[in-house]
């Protein structure tokens, strides 16, 4: 028991705030690597031409997130044009979808930002368009910044 | 004209409750003479919702019964499909380690989040910043490996969903050290602090006779002076093959008995030992973990069919004992899962009648004491 002991807790004023400045500073682990890593269960990308429209993923989303649409353009038979869309404010993430998917062509992504004003925007169908990860989908409308201006304002601040 | 006693509700919209639940409490002056459990604020239907899924489809599902600690809820599930699928004894022996390093994160995880609201209820605010923040360092580890921070659906039916990637000891083991090195401050500021002391001693007595009859269990159970744990009784994934300590009454290590057992002092002290050995345990988990395969095979999800029959299996989660029932007629989806939450006993008839006699002030810090998880409480 100690009454003196506790005052030891003043010793983290000198010391660095434990707190992260996000997004001005980035998320790094313990040994200083870089989060979130290509493990993260994020959006989903879609490779379109493999794809074959199977509807495998919609029926094992338990959360009714997926539904189909066609896409006239693309260069296969007549039944096999429809490609799923992904409603975010249903989808847990969960990646079940990805393990059935037959083709391998649906995949989750370490991409999880999308800021946006307009819910409907968080209905959408993945391409390959978000696999690299630092694609921040900003829309122009939106409040916060760009992801040039992000990328100036973590510079910044390192 | 003298009113004698008045009503006092605690919850749903506030600090001191722990999570979306409500106490109604009859008060004389100070003193509560009736508490009363409310909850409904959390039911999601669980139970129910799966029956109609598939055996897979439920695996996102189960890990939300228990937010801080979700792991041991994919653990039972796991088991019990395991069992009904005659499994149990060809779950690969490195997937068995990965799960035993996985729940006892899991555990440190919530037992860092436990201790941080309990600190909280007292009035220290330091140590709910801190040990949220060390709990963060774990949500790391959790990423890299099962690619979630909070819900992980990481242990599946037959093994572990992802191999361990190689350089994720290193990051453990130095996770791990540096919390080491944070407990003996936590120690320092909170645990051997004379305000703890004071406040916690004596406060919310669970009587060892009547712990047993009460349904208390976990680390409540063993502060009341009871050595029982699952993890030795029954073990599971790899804890037969690991050693480690059953903490409990009166064998509290390096800090003082200074009461006479099952009160909120040393059901938190309980919790801050068990912190250690979970971090023994995971070093040795990690030391011996063989190579080889992860998972079984899985038949086709959309046609799997699991073998009729009963299976109940149990785990010692950082809350209590989690229990699952799973009941199967050979179909694509259980006939009926129950959930036996260790919060429901402790945060009803527990909590209910310790509550008689305490003071106000005291409410909050008897019930962050027995780590009551409400989402268990109503599934
Ligand atoms: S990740 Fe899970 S919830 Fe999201 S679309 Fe895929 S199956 Fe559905
Ligand atoms: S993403 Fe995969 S599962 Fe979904 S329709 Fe395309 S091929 Fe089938």
């Amino acid at each position: 028991m100690s009454v003196i002991k506790p005052l030891k807790a003043w010793k983290h004023l000198l010391k660095r705030p434990h707190t992260i400045r996000y997004p001005y500073q980035e998320h790094v682990d313990m040994e200083g690597k870089r989060l979130p890593t290509e493990v993260l269960r994020g959006f989903h990308s879609n490779d379109l031409e493999k794809c074959i429209g199977c509807k495998m993923c919609g029926m094992i989303c338990m959360n009714d997130a997926i539904s189909y649409e066609e896409i006239p353009e693309l260069e296969v038979e007549k039944g096999k044009k429809i490609r799923p869309i992904i409603d975010y404010g249903r989808c847990c993430y969960c990646g079940l979808c990805t393990e059935v998917c037959p083709t391998g062509s649906l995949k989750l992504t370490p991409n999880f930002k999308l800021i946006d004003v307009d819910r409907e925007k968080f209905r959408f169908m993945p391409t390959q368009l978000n696999v690299k990860r630092d694609d921040y989908m900003v829309d122009e409308n939106a409040i916060l910044f760009s992801p040039e201006e992000y990328k100036e304002k973590v510079k910044g601040n390192k | 004209m003298k009113m004698k006693e008045y009503e006092l509700f605690i919850g749903p919209q506030h600090p001191g409750i722990t999570g979306n639940m409500m106490y109604h409490l009859w008060v004389d002056g100070d003193t509560v003479v009736k508490a009363e459990c409310n909850v409904g604020y959390l039911h999601r239907g669980f139970e129910k919702l799966m029956e109609s899924r598939t055996w897979m489809q439920n695996i996102p599902l189960v890990c939300r019964i228990c937010v801080p600690d979700p792991d041991v809820n994919e653990m039972a599930y796991s088991m019990a499909v395991e069992r009904l699928m005659g499994w149990r004894e060809e779950v690969p022996e490195r997937a068995r380690y990965i799960r035993t390093v996985v729940l006892e994160l899991s555990r440190i995880a919530a037992y860092l989040m436990g201790i941080g609201s309990y600190a909280g209820a007292l009035g220290i605010y330091t140590l709910p910043q801190w040990a949220l923040g060390d709990r963060d360092y774990i949500m790391d580890i959790f990423e890299q490996l099962t690619g979630a921070r909070i819900y992980h659906i990481y242990i599946w039916p037959g093994g572990v969903r992802w191999d361990m990637p190689a350089d994720l000891p290193k990051l453990i083991e130095k996770t791990m050290k540096y919390l080491e090195k944070r407990l003996k401050l936590y120690d320092d500021v909170f645990f051997k602090n004379r305000i703890f002391f004071d406040r916690a001693v004596d406060i919310g007595v669970i009587p060892k006779e009547k712990a047993i009859e009460w349904g208390v269990t976990g680390p409540n159970l063993r502060a009341s002076g009871h050595e029982y744990d699952v993890r030795r009784l029954e073990p599971y994934a790899a804890y037969e093959n690991i050693d480690f300590d059953v903490i409990h009454y009166p064998e509290l290590g390096k800090f003082d008995v200074l009461s006479s057992g099952g009160d909120a002092y040393t059901r938190m002290l309980v919790r801050r030992l068990e912190i250690e050995q979970s971090i023994s345990i995971i070093r040795q988990a990690l030391k011996k973990m063989p190579s080889g395969e992860h998972l079984l095979k899985h038949p086709n999800w959309f046609k799997w069919e699991v073998p009729p029959g009963i299976a109940y299996e149990r785990v010692e989660s950082s809350k209590g004992e989690y229990g699952y029932m799973v009941v199967s007629d050979g179909g694509k989806k259980p006939v009926r899962v129950h959930v036996r939450g260790p919060s429901y006993t402790h945060g009803i008839n527990v909590a209910e009648t310790i509550l008689k006699g305490a003071n106000i002030a005291d409410v909050s810090q008897i019930l962050f004491s027995l780590d009551i998880c409400p989402p268990d409480i109503e599934r």
